[in-house]
């Protein structure tokens, strides 16, 4: 009997007994959905956070405080926690007078603060920078300016706000000049940014209030700064940028008290860790595969049970070892197989209705390992029952009732 | 010979006892043939018959199928020699259940690699010669036991084997239904087929030329049959009683 045969006759078998045919399906269907869904999910969020890492721009690298190890590929992050800052305004000043190859430094103090405007009232993110800022990242004032040097030696309290606090606290009417409250204390909004549109997570980029930095260190009771961004004229001086700085830095601070992040060692240490949890996900996932495998191997052995009668009929006409083998085998297979295509058909359709709300992107990779996982899972779970029935005693098996 | 037994020995092991159920069978079946092995229930009829239909392995002793022996083939070697020798037909039908009888009488061409078309065609032809032509298409469930075993024959038939085995064919059947097979197993020997019957009646067993009686799995008498039956006379009393029931 050729292999044409066996699958018509195993369609036919599996078609006589529908019902149990799709519950079988169903755990494939479940395990090979939740694969591609939890995958596209897993790899979505990765695309989108390599997405932002890269959109600081190959030119820059942070300092920040503490000392961080990182080891790419390893993908530990760590460090003793609530050390303290050692990272100053001074140090500003001082890399920007004795690295050559920087460009621009920023230092920022980041955080969240309540904003209010009348009886109106949001929490929004604030960060406090100087007025290089929007050149070096790259984004623009839409309305009025961005502070000055002078607003920050000047401690005054002025703020540059992003679109989306712009038209919830102002509508139509122009903002400027009008005073909010930022954490308890009045500034005159002297500008709007441009719209940066939502960054992944579901963040808003426009949800942002910028202040001179040293307004912030005043709110905050802090002389130091959070983070200081460091961008050299070029990429190619990134390299040099880098050691320019820690040369600067090295002669005022300890190597424990800061950390120079160079971007693609930040992008390369969180994709390896991403690239670990989505495994993951699709490990666990491929657990209910697992499970979907067992189902059929069950279901299998039940039939073979069920249809010894068969068997022995067949066997008496002149089916061969192989031919009621291949018969069960091909059964099998049909089963995960068909689960398999359907539970890739309901995965991307689930990915891509899931990407509505979360990134989420389908990977081609997932789509073939879960179908030629599904396949082997038919053959590796169906060859036992196929084997028990293939050995049946023709007589035996006849006599069966 | 088409076929030769040569002491044929079968014990059956259930755990550790040992269930004799042939002890010492020879004979020799020429070709063409009609040969009826008749006994009371537990007399090794079956047996016998699973043994030269190569279903089952002997204790000892050996089957010569036309003149190869099959002592030494392996199950797979089997397989092929029942699919092209040998037509079982049992008293139960054993038909594939949720088959129609086209498809279960395409089976044994299933195994013998012959292509879908032809299997069709085939299988349609030994339908219509057992008077099921209008039955193509319908399961066993939906055929009266005389249908069924019709359709077994014809499963039987179709790779036109040396040898036709009937075991208690008419078992199951009414006697007119009965009959109608008996009609077609004649039929079959006078076109020349070798035709084994196993039964423990004495009435079904006359419809061959021989007879080989078994008794506690020992051949007890072998002899000719001299008034043989014709089923196709039986069959027309029986219509005819009918019709007159039907009259009166
Ligand atoms: N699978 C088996 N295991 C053990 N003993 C068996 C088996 N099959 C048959 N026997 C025994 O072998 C003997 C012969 O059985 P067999 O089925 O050949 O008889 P038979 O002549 O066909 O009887 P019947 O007319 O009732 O069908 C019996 O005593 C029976 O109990
Ligand atoms: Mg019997």
């Amino acid at each position: 009997m050729n292999i044409l045969e066996s699958f018509r006759v195993a369609i036919d078998s599996l078609l006589a007994n529908k019902m149990r045919s799709i519950l079988t399906m169903l755990g494939m269907i479940i395990g090979v959905s939740a694969v591609i869904l939890l995958v596209s999910i897993g790899s979505g969020v990765q695309a989108d956070i390599s997405g932002q890492i890269m959109g600081l721009g190959s030119n820059i690298t942070m300092v920040m405080p503490g000392k961080i190890e990182m080891q790419p590929g390893g993908g530990h992050s760590g460090g003793p926690m609530g050390m303290t800052n050692k990272l100053e305004l001074e140090h500003v000043e001082d890399i920007k007078n004795g690295a050559q190859h920087v460009k621009y430094v920023l230092p920022t103090i980041s955080g969240v603060a309540s904003v209010k405007y009348g009886n109106l009232s949001r929490t929004a993110d604030l960060m406090g920078t100087t007025p290089e800022y929007p050149i070096a990242r790259n984004s623009s004032v839409e309305k009025g300016r961005f502070f000055a040097e002078t607003d920050v030696e000047g401690l005054k309290r002025v703020c540059t706000i992003g679109q989306t606090v712009a038209e919830d606290f102002f509508g139509f009417r122009d903002p400027i000049g009008e005073k909010i409250t930022i954490s308890g204390r009045k500034f005159t909004v002297i500008g709007v940014m441009s719209k940066k549109g939502a960054g992944g997570m579901g963040i808003d980029m426009d949800n942002q209030v910028f202040i001179p930095v040293t307004v912030a260190q005043r709110i905050l009771g802090t002389k130091n700064v959070s983070l200081i961004l460091v961008q050299a004229e070029r990429q190619e001086d990134m390299d040099l940028a880098i050691k320019e700085t820690e040369r600067v830095l090295s002669k005022k601070l300890e190597e424990n008290d800061f950390t120079i992040l160079a971007q693609d060692e930040l992008l390369a240490t969180f994709q390896s860790m991403m690239g670990t949890l989505t495994l993951m996900l699709g490990g666990i996932a491929g657990i209910s595969l697992l499970v979907g495998g067992i189902g059929i191997m069950n279901i299998m052995l039940v039939s073979v049970t069920e249809r010894t009668r068969e068997i022995g009929i067949r066997k008496a006409v002149g089916a061969r070892t192989f031919d009621i083998l291949s018969q069960f085998v091909i059964e099998a297979i049909t089963l995960s197989v068909v689960g398999g295509v359907l539970g890739i058909i309901f995965g991307a359709v689930g990915s891509v209705v899931l990407g509505q709300f979360l990134p989420s992107s389908i990977t081609f990779w997932s789509i073939v390992l879960a179908f030629l996982f599904s396949f082997a899972v038919g053959i590796f779970f169906g060859v036992y029952p196929a084997f028990k029935a293939s050995k049946l005693d023709p007589i035996e098996a006849l006599r069966y009732e | 010979m088409l076929i030769e037994t040569k002491d044929l020995k079968k014990i059956y092991k259930i755990e550790d006892i040992e269930v004799p159920a042939l002890g010492g069978v020879s004979f020799s079946i020429k070709s063409g043939e009609s040969v009826s092995i008749m006994g009371t229930s537990g007399s090794g009829k079956s047996t016998l018959m699973h043994l030269i239909g190569c279903l089952d392995k002997p204790t000892s002793g050996n089957v010569k199928i036309e003149g190869q022996d099959t002592i030494n083939l392996n199950e797979n070697e089997l397989a092929v020699l029942r699919n092209k020798k040998i037509g079982f037909v049992f008293q139960s039908f054993n038909l594939l259940p949720r088959a129609t009888a086209i498809a279960n009488v395409e089976l044994p061409m299933v195994y013998s690699g012959i292509g879908l078309k032809e299997r069709t065609k085939k299988a349609k032809e030994m339908l219509e010669a057992v008077g099921l032509g209008d039955r193509l298409y319908h399961r066993p469930t939906q055929l009266s036991g005389g249908q069924q075993q019709r359709v077994a024959i014809a499963r039987a038939l179709v790779n036109e084997p040396a040898i036709i085995l009937a075991d208690e064919p008419t078992g199951n059947l009414d006697s007119k239904a009965g009959a109608e097979v008996m009609a077609i197993l004649q039929k079959l020997h006078s076109e020349g087929r070798t035709v084994i019957l196993v039964t423990h009646e004495l009435y079904v067993a006359e419809h061959a030329q021989r007879i080989i009686q078994i008794l506690d799995g020992k051949i007890v008498a072998d002899r000719a049959v001299s008034n043989r039956k014709k089923a196709k006379e039986i069959l027309a009393k029986i219509d005819e009683k009918e019709e007159n029931n039907e009259h009166s």
